[in-house]
């Protein structure tokens, strides 16, 4: 049997199809008929259909009768297509043994494609190439097929419509024919990767997982390898593409697990899990608790909302470990929670989906990374929001996070790409050609330089023809200060920021400039200083409210006037009270949109 | 006992319509006067009060003619009277000595006139059928005929207009027999000619020393403020309008007028057929009732009061003082210099009525 199975992914930018090409398969295997079929069903979760990306990973089993005559059980595992969610990516490429590339006929080979790409070369991966859309008229199958082959060394593609069904039966075959089926010992002891899972509110959490030894059925007793945490497993099944329980789940095989789980940190991605019965079990290579590399403190405008946000919070973490959060009390917002994410782009949607979901109004702070502190004494500190950082005199050295960038873009927008890496404390390490008009650039640069607007500049600059992805590389010394916001001579501690010292003067008469615009008139004069320990380094006015004055209010005016005042004050709610300054939302998020170049 | 209430008469009619005009009021068709006042008749029988004052707006009740209008006022003496203080708004170019005479003869003891600017620009600009001349000729017929209680209506703050225009007009004003003064600034409201011109616009900078200095020279000619644009010779107030400033009940008659009888206010209808059709058919014309809870009743008694130079004291709050019930925010006022307070009653300083809204949607 476990020689009829392929289990394999698909890899590929956003909006290269890969969706679609998924659509495509489940209909070619019948697996899911024309009219099931909402469209693109493994993006399921209405973010994730908006933002045209997959968050979260799932794993689809396909029946396939090839052209040998055999029935072949295909696994088709998702993986998510941003920079935030690498190592899910990694755990997902971990559980196959073939990959499809899916290149847009139209754009070419992608920063983000390439570093999964590399990643799948990594875990010793087949990889079919696809050029997908090539029923667009400006589709370049020739040139885009050239790229891969310097890329990768491989000239067999596979040119596909997924939006038509053009060439796709020829890649269920090379799936087939090229992807080896699993190794895996099925006499051994159980060892099965954990590659998502999710959190079902009358089951607990499901762990999708590769059976990579052994295998597991109901009524077993197992343990995650990490935790040491034990468990009963009460059912096992496969995705066809809704759950079906099956007996077991075998060497090779994919698919779910249940045993009573309360949330998802006991079903952790890239864990073991192994037959309790066998304790000494060698774990599976590669695994590592997801840590949070951006946080952020989100506050509920009205303070009364902070129960509900806690509680908000505690439910988006039961299907998300990689979210966390800690109470934290800031003087100008009141009581909020520090919150930690994979990157930029979890912490949009978590926000976003606390504001739609549960109805929240909130207050984020600028992202922060965290830095590491050497004090005077020698210890070490980690702080993730600058409020925190110690007394100038008591820190030794402060340490950054640091990225390799990898970007890529037409030779045309090099130059552009260059100055803002420059701007952004990048510091250049490597160019190639990936054909002859497409660069592909690598640079060092400080994490905390990426969050502050780089990918929105690098769009901008490149006229959005530019991919970026980037991974951590370490911690490395900088000469780093903290600014700190004043606002009517009050210091607003969530405005403060650690920056380095050769642009704190700068970055400080820019956020004030840009405070004072998004400060409306109050009815006194509203000074805003930028200030380095005691130095100030940036001052702005808002000037006091001259006029709103209703000149006339007789009897038929009363009403309506009044409304007005009401209406007035409602927007006042909206905004955070700092000592008598009223300060809207917006302002928080100021820091992020301070230009650097003007 | 009857309910005391001041009466308000709406004549929605008007020779044009000005340039920055909101109210409801428009050049009346063929026969629509008529049918208007008999329609305002059936109105008047409709309710039961005790008139403390009339007053009768528009629009321009002057361009009723002068034989209907005496009898309209006939009517309300006879229905509501008496009233201690009848006031008719006249716009000049509409009103001769014997128009004003008639109006005398009927008992009316104060008249408003829409005087808006002493400068021929200016009232070309806004719209205004009259001259400076015609202005100034009916203040002094109107005195000719024996008015001694004359308001006048001046705007500040028209486009094209600069200080030093606004003093001249202002210098006029005070030069003429008249007793009390309205001095407002230009609101500029959506569906006017003027909204969303293009025009040589006063910033509010401009505004603001133009109503400064409105109010030093007219205090220094004795009109004293008491209100935000309302200005008068000692004993010269306007009682109706005190009325709706110390949130007493006031009854509306007409189209679009609003009454304010018990804890309730009603709107009528506000458009002309509708008010005559229903009224003949004897059907409802109020279009808009709204309860005054304890809540919306206080915003609206400190917004009303706070307007008035003589502030807010304990006899309009439940016998509480406003620090009492607001005191942080009224801390901050004070402390602000944006509010002050004589004995137990506060109100807002001079320099800071150009930002009263602001100020009173603290206390929402």
């Amino acid at each position: 049997m476990q020689e009829k199975i392929r289990n394999f992914c698909i890899i590929a930018h956003i909006d290269h199809g890969k969706s679609t090409l998924a659509d495509r398969l489940l209909e070619l295997t019948n697996t899911v008929s024309e009219r099931e079929m909402k469209e693109q069903l493994l993006d399921s979760m209405e973010l994730e259909r908006e933002r045209g990306i997959t968050i979260k990973a799932k794993a689809i089993r396909m029946h396939y009768e090839a052209k040998d005559g055999k029935v072949y059980e295909l696994n088709l595992i998702d993986t998510p297509g941003h920079v935030d969610f690498s190592y899910e990516v990694s755990r997902s490429l971990a559980a196959c043994e073939g990959a499809l590339l899916i290149v847009d006929a139209t754009q070419g080979v992608e920063a983000q494609t390439l570093a999964n790409l590399y990643q799948a070369l990594d875990h010793d991966l087949t990889i079919i190439p696809v050029i997908n859309k090539i029923d667009l008229p400006s589709a370049n199958v020739p040139e885009v097929a050239h790229e891969i082959e310097d890329l990768i060394g491989i000239d067999e593609v596979y040119p596909v419509s997924a939006k038509t069904g053009e060439g796709v039966a020829a890649v269920l075959e090379a799936i087939i024919n090229q992807v080896p089926p699993p190794k895996g010992k099925s006499e051994e002891p159980l060892r099965a990767l954990i590659f998502d899972s999710l959190f079902d509110s009358y089951r607990g959490a499901v762990a999708y997982i590769r059976v990579v030894d052994g295998s597991v059925k109901a009524g077993d007793k197992i343990t995650m390898h990490s935790t040491g945490r034990s468990f009963e497993v009460t059912e096992v099944g496969t995705m066809i593409p809704t759950q079906v329980p099956v007996d077991s789940l075998k060497t090779g095989e994919v698919g779910y697990l249940v045993a009573s789980m309360k949330d998802v940190k006991d079903t952790r991605v890239g864990d073991t899990i192994i037959n309790s019965a066998y304790p000494e079990t060698e774990p599976l290579p590669g695994y590592r608790k997801v840590l949070p590399m951006v946080y952020c403190g989100l506050y509920p405008i009205d303070n009364e909302q902070f129960p509900d946000l806690r509680a908000a919070l505690e439910k988006l973490q039961l299907n998300d470990a990689a979210l966390t959060f800690e109470p934290e009390t800031s003087a100008a917002l009141g009581f909020g929670f520090r919150c930690g994410f994979l990157g930029l782009l979890h912490m949009d949607i978590i926000q976003e989906r606390l504001e739609r979901e549960y109805n929240l109004a909130l207050i984020t702070t600028a992202p922060s990374v965290i830095y590491q502190i050497i004090t005077t004494k020698g210890t070490t500190l980690e702080i993730d929001n600058p409020s925190k950082l110690p007394e100038v005199q008591e820190i030794e050295k402060i340490l950054e996070p640091i990225v390799k960038a990898t970007i890529i873009a037409p030779d045309n927008y090099v130059g552009a790409i260059m100055q803002l890496c420059q701007d952004k404390r990048g510091i250049f390490t490597n160019m190639e050609y990936i054909n002859p008009t497409r660069a592909l650039l690598t640079y060092k640069i400080p994490l905390s330089e990426i969050l502050m607007d780089f990918f929105d500049r690098l769009k901008s600059s490149t006229q959005g023809y530019a991919s970026l992805d980037y991974e951590i590389l370490g911690y490395e010394e900088a000469d780093l200060i903290k600014l700190d916001i004043l606002i009517g001579g009050k210091p607003v501690d969530a405005l403060s920021a650690i920056i380095h010292r050769d642009k704190a003067a700068f970055y400080g008469r820019q956020l004030a400039k840009k405070l004072k615009e998004v400060i409306p008139e109050q009815m006194f004069e509203v000074p805003i200083q930028a200030a380095i320990g005691s130095r100030v380094v940036a001052r702005e006015t808002v000037r006091a409210l001259r006029k709103d004055v209703l000149a006339k209010c007789y009897g038929g005016d009363i009403s309506r006037k009044r409304k007005l005042i009401e209406k007035q004050k409602e927007g006042k709610k909206r905004m955070k009270q700092i000592g008598r300054v009223e300060i809207p939302q917006e302002a928080f998020m100021a820091v992020l949109k301070v230009d650097d170049d003007d | 006992m009857m309910i005391k209430a001041g009466v308000y008469v709406h004549i929605p009619f008007c020779l044009q319509k000005c340039a920055y005009c909101d109210f409801l009021s428009h050049p009346p068709k063929l026969g629509e006067i008529d049918n208007y006042l008999e329609a305002l008749q059936l109105e008047i029988k409709r309710f039961k009060v005790q008139g403390s004052t009339l007053f009768i707006g528009g629009g321009t009740p002057s361009v009723v003619p002068p034989s209907s209008l005496a009898k309209l006022i006939r009517v309300l003496h006879q229905a509501y009277g008496p009233f201690s203080e009848v006031t008719v708004e006249v716009n000049p170019g509409t009103v001769d000595g014997d128009y004003l005479k008639i109006l005398k003869d009927q008992g009316v003891n104060r008249l408003s006139v829409g005087v808006q600017s002493f400068n021929d620009h200016s009232l070309q600009a806004m719209g205004r059928i009259h001259s400076a001349k015609e202005a100034h000729d009916t203040i002094i017929n109107a005195a000719k005929v024996g008015f001694t209680n004359i308001s006048l209506d001046l705007i500040y703050g028209y486009p094209g207009m600069d200080l030093k225009e606004v003093e001249k007009t202002l210098q006029v004003a005070v030069s003429l027999p008249v007793t009390h003064i309205s001095y407002y600034g230009l609101q500029i409201e959506p569906g006017t000619p003027i909204y969303g011109k293009n025009l040589s616009w006063v910033t509010d900078d401009d505004y603001v020393k133009m109503y400064l200095r409105g109010i030093e020279i007219l205090e220094s000619h004795r009109f004293k403020q008491y209100e935000v644009s309302n200005f008068a010779l000692e004993g010269n107030e306007s009682k109706h309008n005190l009325i709706y400033w110390h949130n007493e009940e006031y009854l509306g008659l007409g189209v679009g007028a609003v009454s304010r009888l018990g804890h309730i206010r009603y709107r009528n209808v506000d458009t002309v057929p509708e008010y005559i059709n229903s009224l003949k058919k004897s059907q409802k014309i109020i279009t808009l009732e709204e309860e005054l809870t304890p809540e919306l009743l206080l915003e609206e008694k400190i917004m009303l009061g706070l307007r008035l130079r003589e502030g807010i004291g304990p006899e309009k709050l439940f016998g509480k003082t406003l620090a009492e019930l607001y005191p942080e925010v009224v801390k901050e006022l004070l402390d602000l210099g944006l509010l002050e307070k004589e004995g137990a009653h506060y109100r807002i300083t001079r320099d800071a009525i150009p930002i009263m809204n602001t100020i009173l949607s603290k206390f929402f």
